[in-house]
């Protein structure tokens, strides 16, 4: 409980930060936070990586942004937290973690673009943004893939405060 | 350490592949068959306006005000409809640029506000007869 505790308010620094950075493109953004549900998945398990990505969307939000912003960070998460776990727990054989994280940057676009379709009641939303997100789905998911990649790296080598299971 | 690559990555991104394609062949399917051109503004859900394509060469500046001193500024023109200026906090808006086909749509989301191109559809869609 503690270190979920932890990795959430982990996950909530980096939403927080992201708002700093400049986007790639419009609408798309680094997915910093998306580490903390790789982190997770490997470290726990699905259910604690879900806890993670929908207290953060539901905190992030309040950190600065308006209130449907929680609708559309739940979405994207909660779909990309299902998509990555169903990739890193079934079919590790056959995928890299750049993929994974990849696979998850473009389903949490497409879980915020199917809301926004469904809010405005147009899914003319969906086709035109798809596009240029799935290609800086493409950038961020590979270098966040990289950082989990190093970062789970350390973590077994120093084996610091996770050598539980 | 893991291989950098795998097969399933490669999937991914032909996935990705057939994502874009079919994005394309979405907008091109709603923007088939339509007929007279609108663009039309909504601020909340609500239809705040409909604009006629100038003719070539005009312009239209539109204003769109969705309350609380919050703006958006549209041009109209038979190139397109892009926002020059808002007062949002991501500019996304502004930042999107032009769109000029049936079915494209300029979001800004601090202000709820929606331009979408719009028309009529020209004859039945077969869709209908599918449905019914």
């Amino acid at each position: 409980m503690v270190y979920l505790a932890l990795l959430i308010s982990i996950a909530l620094v980096l939403h927080y930060l992201e708002n700093f950075f400049p986007p790639l493109a419009p609408g798309a953004k680094l997915g910093l936070a998306n580490i903390v549900t790789m982190i997770t998945l490997h470290l726990f398990g699905f259910w604690e990586a879900m806890v993670v990505v929908v207290v953060r969307s539901i905190l992030g939000p309040m950190l600065g942004g308006s209130p449907t912003a929680i609708l559309y960070s739940m979405a994207g998460g909660v779909l990309s937290c299902i998509v990555m776990a169903i990739l890193y727990f079934k079919f590790s054989k056959y995928f890299s973690l750049l993929g994974i994280s990849v696979a998850g940057a473009v389903f949490h676009n497409i879980g915020q673009l199917l809301t926004a379709s469904l809010l405005y009641g147009t899914i003319g939303i969906l086709f035109t943004y798809l596009p240029i997100l799935m290609l800086s789905s493409v950038i961020t998911g590979n270098f966040i893939g990289l950082a989990v990649k190093y970062l789970i790296r350390f973590l077994s080598r120093k084996k610091l405060l996770f050598n539980f299971s | 350490m893991r291989i950098p690559f795998r097969i399933g990555d490669a999937l991914v991104y032909l996935f990705i592949l057939l994502l874009i394609a079919a994005s394309f062949a979405g907008l091109y399917q709603m923007g088939r068959g339509v007929v007279n051109n609108q663009v039309t503004v909504e601020v909340d859900g609500e239809i705040w306006g409909t604009y006629n394509i100038p003719a070539k060469g005009d312009e239209r500046v539109v204003r769109i005000d969705a309350g609380d001193n919050r703006y958006n500024i549209m041009i109209i023109a038979d190139s397109g409809v892009l926002i020059r200026e808002a007062n949002c906090p991501d500019q996304i808006c502004v930042n999107w640029g032009n769109i000029s086909r049936p079915g494209q749509t300029i979001v800004c989301l601090p202000h709820k506000v929606v331009i979408s191109i719009t028309g009529e559809q020209e004859g039945e869609l077969p869709l209908d007869d599918i449905a019914s």
